[in-house]
């Protein structure tokens, strides 16, 4: 654990002498009740003090919006006098940029998305998780594709733990797209032109491009040769593009304003977005498949109190918070132990009860490298996704 | 006969209820310089500015060599302006000031630069052609102006207060810089200021206004010596003001007031009329106790360089000021001394209101 | 006994080491100095300096070389996103400049209060994302021109180009800086004072002659910052591009800001603004230069 810097002011030395004077003169009034104003406000100053292994006090977290847990782990965290200080992060990039070079930021808890994990383990910002402090992350209690996989536990360590995921796939308005989107390839439809979105997200677009150039399965890993051959294929979706959407909520709002018709691939909770605005859309289920994307709770190098970080994440995996997050952003649950605690609606994105066949027909993808000699990096992906967008 | 140049017909000029001037008929000759002149807020520069065309009148015409000016905006009318600040453009030089009005006109290259030349020699700036505006002084730039004024040959030149700018010096050196370049040129000039100093030295006319009227209009002298008002009176120079009634005798006629009769000159006034007579200081003549017409001590003496001014109260307590001029030969009573003052009928003139 | 004493020796000399004349109450200006040296031309320097390094994987590698410079110069996605962003800025200067102007005009000379500004600042109080996504709801599909017109009869199916194109980044962006350009003219103008316009009046220029030979050279630099100021805002705004520019309004700001924040490499991110910023240093110049030989900017001489 961290030193805490001390901001303990120096109180004068004379104090009690100025408490024993009978007769203080004016200035040593004024110093006498500047020295006791500023032990009041001591508390302040100093951080909540506690004794070593126990839990409380602040936490530095960043996540996205509505993932922050304040509503859902309410009572725990009143109950236990922690000090949840949430920073909102509007992309991964953002995580990155606080995390590396030579003044990094104290975080305590972030999440990544998806194959990240690989990224900031070669740019060496995670420390590995105690488990012990995580009882509820065990065989029992996750969902087997969630509990001990590739993407969050390697060298033998557990880097980070999954606790909610989602499904991205092709989101289109039935009422007004005049047939079934049963593959990919019907968008290049006459009656599409113009009116698709590509939400600019490497995350969620990259795995799709590469599946509809038919290299699903070897995404991540592709050549140069290969990427390229990728975008190529892709320029006739271009085509059918009238514009690049910057987030989830900016597809929502695209399908409600009625300025598209379908949109390439984006979170399946967007559905229930629109219909909120009274603009139906569904969750195509195209023959080249959807991804999935999972959010993990990671701790940074930079992170201090981490026993109330692991207490917090376990409360995370805990059925009733799982249940809580998952009705309230429409997410899926990691955890078997939730679904007692969830109504109907908020099951109904997945078919749990067929939990192994249905997921066994999707990925989770990572992302490219950072760094290799033989496969296109993560940069030659974003580079060539940048000149792709520009026209090229 | 006389060649009226510029004729204003019952100008008013109203804005709101409020009257800038109300009814002003004003002929200017051909050649001359007029002057307007008053106290602030008077309508001097209102009426300027009519004939300029910045203001249209509410009633009335304006008349420059013959033609209506209705319906003329200023950059038509032949009448330029010289204004208070002189308003030289500082993106271009000297020179271009100057050449402005010709570059507008799109004469040729050759011919701008013969008559800015010659315009630069009139108003003996020849070396500053290159200067920039911020780099001249008032009076340099006062000829600029004057210069950029003239060189479009208008029919009518205004001068709005243009030496109100300078230093006491170089305005009486503008004065008279004006005065050439008036004989010079031949422009009509209409002259504003509240200076009556300028207004004296430099007119051939001079209209007082007071309160959007013409007061009173002569030449410079008729102004001085025979003011028609107490406004007149009371705005020239200095003058000593006694009010009484006007009384005829067989022998003469005079003015009863308080400090005794004073005779003037008879102007077939009716009898018992309220009167003011207005009597310069320098018409009085200062002398020991027995003579004169008033009588007063002398309680102080300004000694002005060339004159000296004694302020006599009479014993009805009526302040007078007598001027004498500091010469050997005359003597100026000591403060607290008995004296009298006394002048010719002929300096006494006596106005109505 | 006399003796000569050097005057030198005895009267503190204020010396100014760089022998610089100064002009007076140059230390009034020293805040806002030391403010830019500090916090712009230092991070400028910084950035150009970074602009020759190498990235490995967000880390920033100190190797000098000239690769991020070549790699721009043959990426034909960065121009075309440039010129893109500079059309962008071309029409949004021009079109805010025209706009702003006879408004400024009618604020300095016609008003007789600063209603007019005010109304027009009125829009600075919203936020900047609040007006581009009002800009959606008027320019959209189903928006309020594409409805007007629609039920007007004058159009059969909506107008694609009001929405998601270079001009619909453009409308928007003329909204964002028309108040920007008022400012800047209007504080301009109100030095060009009234008296100024009645002398050339006077002198006989018509009222085109008093705006071109007068006013304009007079407000030069009014009319340089408030067209560079939305030129420069508009070609490197990556947002409101993003947002309503569509397929085809990339400009060359998202990519920079891409660089930096998704793939962490300063270095080709730097060499791309400075790239940016130096053809915006051409548009200026070429600007200036435009003015000084349409015969718009002061202290020329015609002799």
């Amino acid at each position: 654990m961290a030193d805490y810097k001390s901001n303990i002011p120096r109180l004068p030395a004379r104090t009690s002498e100025l408490m024993a004077n009978a007769h203080p003169s004016r200035r040593a009034f004024l110093l006498a009740t500047a020295a006791a104003t500023a032990g009041a406000t001591l508390g302040a100053w100093v951080p909540r003090s506690r004794a070593a292994g126990t839990i409380g006090g602040e936490v530095e977290m960043m996540a996205w919006e509505g993932y922050t847990m304040q509503n859902e782990a309410a009572d725990f965290i009143a109950k236990n006098n922690i000090d949840l200080r949430p920073a909102i992060m509007g992309n991964q990039d953002d995580v990155t940029s606080k995390l590396v070079g030579d003044n990094p930021v104290r975080l305590d808890m972030v999440e990544y998305s998806n194959g990240y994990g690989a990224q900031y383990d070669e740019l060496k910002i995670m420390q590995p998780l105690d488990l012990s402090k995580i009882p509820n992350y065990n065989a029992e209690s996750m969902f087997p594709p969630f509990y001990e996989a590739d993407m969050w536990r390697w060298d033998d360590e557990t880097w980070s733990i999954p606790w909610v995921w989602g499904l991205d796939t092709l989101i289109y308005n039935p009422d007004t797209v005049p047939f079934e989107i049963k593959s990919y390839k019907d968008l290049l439809r006459p009656e599409l032109t113009g009116r698709v979105a590509m939400l600019d997200n490497p995350l969620t677009t990259f795995p799709q491009i590469a599946k509809v150039a038919g290299y699903g399965d070897k995404y991540p890993l592709l050549t140069a040769d290969e990427m390229a051959d990728c975008f190529e294929k892709l320029k006739p979706y271009r085509d059918q593009t009238k514009v690049y959407a910057t987030s989830n909520g900016d597809v929502v709002s695209l399908f409600t304003s009625g300025e598209i018709d379908a949109c390439f691939c984006v979170w399946n909770g967007v559905t229930v977005s629109t219909t909120e605005q009274n603009v139906r859309t569904i969750a195509a289920d195209p023959i080249e498949g959807g991804a999935v994307w999972a959010d993990s709770w990671f701790i940074p190098h930079t992170a201090e109190n981490l026993d109330t970080v692991h207490a917090l994440i376990n409360e995370a995996l805990s059925p009733e918070v799982q249940a809580g997050m998952c009705t309230a952003t429409a997410s899926n649950t990691v955890s078997p132990l939730a679904l007692p605690l969830m109504s109907d609606d908020a099951k109904q994105y997945f078919d749990y009860a067929n939990f192994k066949d249905e997921f066994a027909k999707l990925k989770i993808y990572g992302l490219p490298p950072l760094t290799s000699d033989e496969h296109a990096t993560y940069a030659d992906w974003i580079q060539a996704w940048a000149d792709f967008r520009a026209g090229f | 006969m006389e060649d009226n140049f510029v004729e204003f017909h019952n100008v008013t000029k109203k804005w709101g209820d409020f009257v800038g001037l109300d009814g002003i008929n004003l002929k200017i000759r051909r050649g001359e310089i007029l002057t307007l002149l008053g106290p602030s807020g008077c309508g001097k520069s209102t009426l300027m500015r009519i004939a300029a065309g910045f203001e249209l009148p509410t009633t009335g015409d304006v008349i420059i060599d013959g033609r209506q000016m209705a319906d003329t905006p200023p950059e038509k009318r032949e009448v330029n302006m010289l204004f208070q600040r002189y308003a030289l453009f500082p993106h271009l030089d000297v020179f271009d000031n100057i050449a402005f009005p010709l570059r507008i006109q799109k004469r040729p290259k050759e011919e701008i630069r013969q008559r800015v030349e010659k315009m630069l020699e009139l108003v003996q700036l020849k070396e500053f052609s290159s200067r920039w505006i911020n780099e001249i002084s008032g009076g340099q730039a006062q000829r600029v102006a004057l210069a950029r004024a003239l060189i479009g040959q208008p029919k009518v030149l205004l001068l709005d207060e243009p030496l109100s700018a300078l230093d006491l010096k170089i305005r009486h050196h503008m004065l008279e810089e004006l005065k050439r370049i008036h004989r010079e040129t031949g422009t009509t000039f209409l002259y504003v200021t509240h200076d009556q100093d300028e207004a004296m030295i430099l007119s051939d006319r001079i209209v007082l206004m007071n309160a959007g009227q013409i007061v009173q209009m002569g030449t410079p002298d008729e102004m001085y010596g025979k003011p028609q008002s107490l406004f007149a009176a009371k705005f020239f120079g200095e003058t000593n003001i006694v009010e009484g009634k006007l009384v005829r005798s067989a022998d003469r006629c005079a003015v009863e007031t308080t400090d005794g009769l004073i005779t003037v000159e008879d102007k077939m006034i009716s009898e018992g009329s309220r009167v003011y007579a207005s009597i310069r200081p320098e018409a009085f003549v200062i002398s020991n106790h027995a003579e004169g017409n008033i009588r007063g001590i002398v309680e102080d003496i300004e000694n002005i360089g060339a004159r000296t001014v004694c302020r006599v109260r009479s014993g009805s307590g009526h302040a007078y000021r007598a001027q004498v001029f500091r010469t050997s030969a005359i003597s100026t009573p000591p403060i607290g001394a008995n004296v009298a003052l006394s002048c010719a009928p002929a300096d006494v003139v006596l106005v109505s209101q | 006994m006399s003796v000569d004493f050097p005057a030198r020796r005895f009267y503190p000399a204020t010396v100014n080491p760089l022998s610089i004349r100064l002009p007076r109450g140059w230390g009034l200006a020293t805040p806002p100095v030391a403010f830019l040296l500090f916090f712009f031309v230092l991070p400028a320097i910084t950035l150009f300096v970074t602009s020759f390094f190498a990235a490995q994987a967000f880390q920033i590698v100190p190797d000098w070389n000239v690769g991020n410079y070549l790699r721009i110069f043959k990426a034909a996605g960065f121009w075309k996103a440039n010129f893109q962003g500079l059309t962008n800025g071309f029409f949004v200067a021009t079109i805010s400049v025209l706009l702003a102007f006879p408004a400024a005009f009618y604020v300095v000379y016609r008003a007789k209060t600063n209603l007019i500004l005010y109304m027009a600042l009125l829009s600075w109080f919203s936020s900047y994302l609040v007006r581009i996504f009002a800009w959606r709801t008027i320019l959209g599909t189903n928006g309020m021109v594409n409805s007007a017109l629609i039920n007007l009869g004058l159009i059969d199916a909506p107008l694609d180009f009001l929405i998601f194109s270079p001009t619909a980044a453009i409308i928007t962006l003329v909204h964002i800086m028309v108040p920007f350009a008022l400012l800047i003219l209007v504080s301009a103008l109100q030095d060009v004072k009234a008296e100024y316009l009645e002398a050339a009046r006077d002198l006989g220029a018509t009222r085109w002659q008093v705006l071109t030979r007068v006013i304009l050279p007079m407000c030069h630099k009014g009319l340089v910052g408030a067209f560079m100021f939305s030129f420069i805002l508009a070609a490197g705004d990556f947002i409101i591009p993003q947002l309503m520019g569509g397929r085809d309004g990339i400009t060359s700001g998202l990519l920079i800001s891409g660089q930096f924040r998704s793939v962490g490499n300063w270095p080709l991110g730097s060499a791309m603004a400075w790239t940016l910023m130096s053809c915006l240093l051409i548009v200026y110049l070429l600007f200036v230069g435009l003015l000084y030989v349409a015969r718009l900017s002061p202290g020329r001489r015609y002799h």
